[in-house]
């Protein structure tokens, strides 16, 4: 009897590290189907990250207009201070050979200098991406909470009222452009309702540095982040409703349901997560173009970030600033990709086991 | 002996945009404690709609018209939602026909079974996880250790099934509805299925609904059966008396048109006709622009559902209410 007893209790503690080192196993398992997934997405970003530099600067070899005319202005000089200024910029070398030596530049994050700011590239860019961050990423947090909360409440009873409006709603925002909107909102909440300043990210009498900084900073991104973010919320809005549609009607709905879940539980635990791949999709692309209509934003509301940078570039045919600009950019895009492709493993594990 | 499921005079219409839809009508049913009780019938003829009834997971557009269902004293036609939310995966547990889209794809089946105990005992998370070990391997999942981290695609049908299974009677429901459990399978686990389905029924006192048009599955695990045709029951009797002396004209089609071994294939009959459009249902019995021994009140007169013969039979037929 007694033997029985420790018997049995040896049993149990057997079945109890069993499943420890089940699940252990498991575990280890899914970190390095992880780190292998991650690995090969990261190396597909490379060969993209070359083919994306050479186009940017056959894009802009392309493109009409001699920078050395940007750089001597509208001085009248002799054609040999014009070849000198050929020689001193490299641009007497052939094609290849300029692309060559940027790329290995590039390498080093040197991106060259820029004729209209006499400032290096690399340094002009960094110090204007902290504003554009802060601008991208308070839209892309205000237009994916909103767009796929909207899209949920849609997607759950669609053609009801709620999904009318929340469409009505976002519809109107996608159909005004954002320089639009944008000075539609200044005009009212900055000057008729002086609640929000006008212009730029800080205002000058707030202090360098602490809360009230933060503070100035903060009052002024609420117009840029919010027209940026309404616009870019509908088609994060319209792929969660259709997706939610979607698995809404599906059968492991049904079993939830049928264990009891409730409806809040059924919508964001069941329902959601089996909406989102697709959502997140938009999401990543959305970053990419705001990053590019960021130059019509930043211009509407005096924000001191890449997009204005971009403008002044253009302007000035700053080809070594606009070269590294694109560079940049394209790199956060990859960068953004890569991001959504890894997020896509942790929601969805099927993607590990392909 | 006391009922867990007692269904009075149900019907139940689904309004849809072509019309009125009787999906179930003035249908009574009573499974007892511990019992196996089996609802026949074809396709649409509405046993699916019964069962999503009792469990209320209707779409929007049904409604009951009358009747009740009672559960644990509750009548669940009336029950407020959170009772409903109690009922589901406490007191009746349900498992479905295609265990292939019947789990979450995204989350591991631990979890899944897991997240039912926590819906309904409050137990932490450490206690219900122990708990949805324990489901799967009374499912006799083999390997129940590793199988609870996998994720539904990882797992074979027969596999799927038995989770649905643990999940349905993770916290020993009073009933389980089993909706065409094996239809999806094939038959070597559909056998096993089965007997696991049985096994459970006997060690939890679980008593079962089982949905299904096979008749060899009802003569093996039930002992009294449903026959429906059309959104109401036609007949209502023991296994037994259903197999040896079918009253209704339909139950003796069914039985004549189901392949039984000991038969030779002549035999094999098919029953004419189409089951009727419950949006238009036939006047009169149901079942008389099919039936083989139609007579003068069939089409117009609908027969009640009454005592047949000395047993506990109940039959739904002209004929019978001509023999008394």
């Amino acid at each position: 009897m007694v033997e029985a007893t420790s018997k049995a209790n040896g049993g149990d503690a057997v079945a109890t590290d069993v499943a420890a080192a089940g699940k252990a196993r498991a575990k280890r398992g899914i970190r390095f189907r992880y780190a292998r997934y991650v690995a090969r997405r990261l190396l597909q970003a490379v060969p993209i990250i070359v083919v994306i530099v050479l186009i940017n600067f056959t894009l802009i070899q392309a493109a009409p207009g001699d920078p050395v005319y940007a750089l001597i202005g509208q001085m009248e000089t002799t054609p040999e201070y014009i070849a000198q200024v050929r020689e001193e910029f490299g641009l007497d070398e052939p094609l290849p050979q300029q692309f060559l030596s940027y790329i290995a530049k590039i390498a080093t994050f040197d991106l060259g200098y820029s004729f209209r700011f006499r400032q290096d590239v690399s340094g002009l860019i960094f110090e204007r991406v902290p504003a554009t961050f802060l601008l991208m990423g308070t839209a892309l947090v205000i237009s994916s909470l909103l767009g796929i909360g909207l899209g949920v409440i849609a997607g759950r009873r669609p053609f009801g009222w709620t999904d009318n409006a929340a469409t009505i709603f976002a519809l109107a925002g996608f159909s005004m452009p954002v320089f639009w909107l944008g000075q539609l909102v200044l005009l009212v909440f900055a000057l008729k309702l002086p609640w929000f300043p006008v212009q730029g990210m800080v205002s000058l009498r707030a202090p360098s540095h602490g809360w009230g900084y933060i503070a100035s900073v903060l009052h002024h991104l609420v117009l840029p982040a919010t027209v940026y973010g309404i616009y870019h919320l509908t088609l994060i809005f319209r792929m969660t409703r259709i997706k939610m549609m979607d698995v809404l009607v599906q059968d492991f709905i049904t079993t939830a349901r049928s264990k009891g879940a409730g409806e809040r539980r059924v919508l964001f635990v069941h329902a959601l997560p089996n909406a989102i791949l697709p959502v997140i999709t938009v999401i990543g692309y959305n970053f990419g173009f705001m990053l590019a209509g960021s130059v019509l934003v930043e211009t509407v509301f005096g924000w001191p970030g890449l997009g204005r940078l971009m403008y002044e570039a253009i302007n000035a045919r700053d080809y070594p600033l606009l070269l590294g600009l694109f560079v940049v950019i394209s790199l956060f895009v990859i960068i953004a990709n890569v991001l959504t492709d890894i997020i896509y493993a942790l929601i969805d594990p099927r993607i590990l086991y392909r | 002996m006391t009922d867990v499921l007692r269904i009075d005079d149900l019907t139940m219409h689904l309004e849809t945009e072509l019309g009125t839809v009787r999906a179930v009508e003035n249908l009574s049913l009573r499974v007892d404690e511990g019992e196996a009780v089996a609802l026949v019938g074809e396709s649409g003829c509405g046993k699916s709609m019964t069962a999503l009834s009792i469990m209320r997971l209707l779409p929007p557009y049904a409604r009951f018209r009358s009747g009740s269902i009672r559960v644990a004293g509750k009548d669940l036609v009336t029950a407020p939602e959170r009772a409903m939310r109690q009922i589901r995966g406490g007191t009746i547990g349900m498992i479905f026909q295609d265990p292939l889209t019947f789990l979450n794809p995204l989350r591991q089946v631990g979890e899944q079974i897991a997240e039912a105990v926590r819906l309904h005992t409050g137990a932490g998370r450490v206690e219900a996880d122990a708990q949805a070990l324990e489901a799967l391997r009374r499912v006799r999942i083999a390997d129940a250790e590793n199988v609870v981290h996998n994720y539904p695609h990882q797992l074979s049908g027969g596999m799927r099934q038995r989770v649905l299974i643990a999940i349905a009677v993770a916290c020993r429901p009073s009933l389980l509805i089993c909706d065409e459990p094996t239809t999806a399978l094939d038959v070597t686990i559909q056998a096993q299925i089965m007997e696991l389905i049985d096994n459970l029924r006997h060690e939890l006192g679980t008593a079962v609904l089982l949905i299904t048009h096979d008749l060899g599955l009802v003569a093996q695990y039930c002992s009294r059966v449903y026959v429906m045709y059309a959104g109401q029951v036609v007949e209502d009797a023991g296994v037994r008396e259903i197999f040896q002396h079918p009253r209704h004209p339909y139950t003796q089609a069914l039985l004549q048109s189901s392949l039984r071994p000991d038969r030779v294939s002549e035999d094999f009959a098919v029953i004419d006709g189409q089951p009727p459009q419950l949006l238009a249902p036939p006047p009169g019995c149901r079942f008389h622009p099919r039936c083989p021994r139609v007579f003068d009140p069939c089409p117009s007169a609908m027969p009640g559902l009454d005592r047949a013969g000395e047993g506990r039979a109940m039959v739904r037929c002209h004929l019978e209410e001509a023999h008394q």
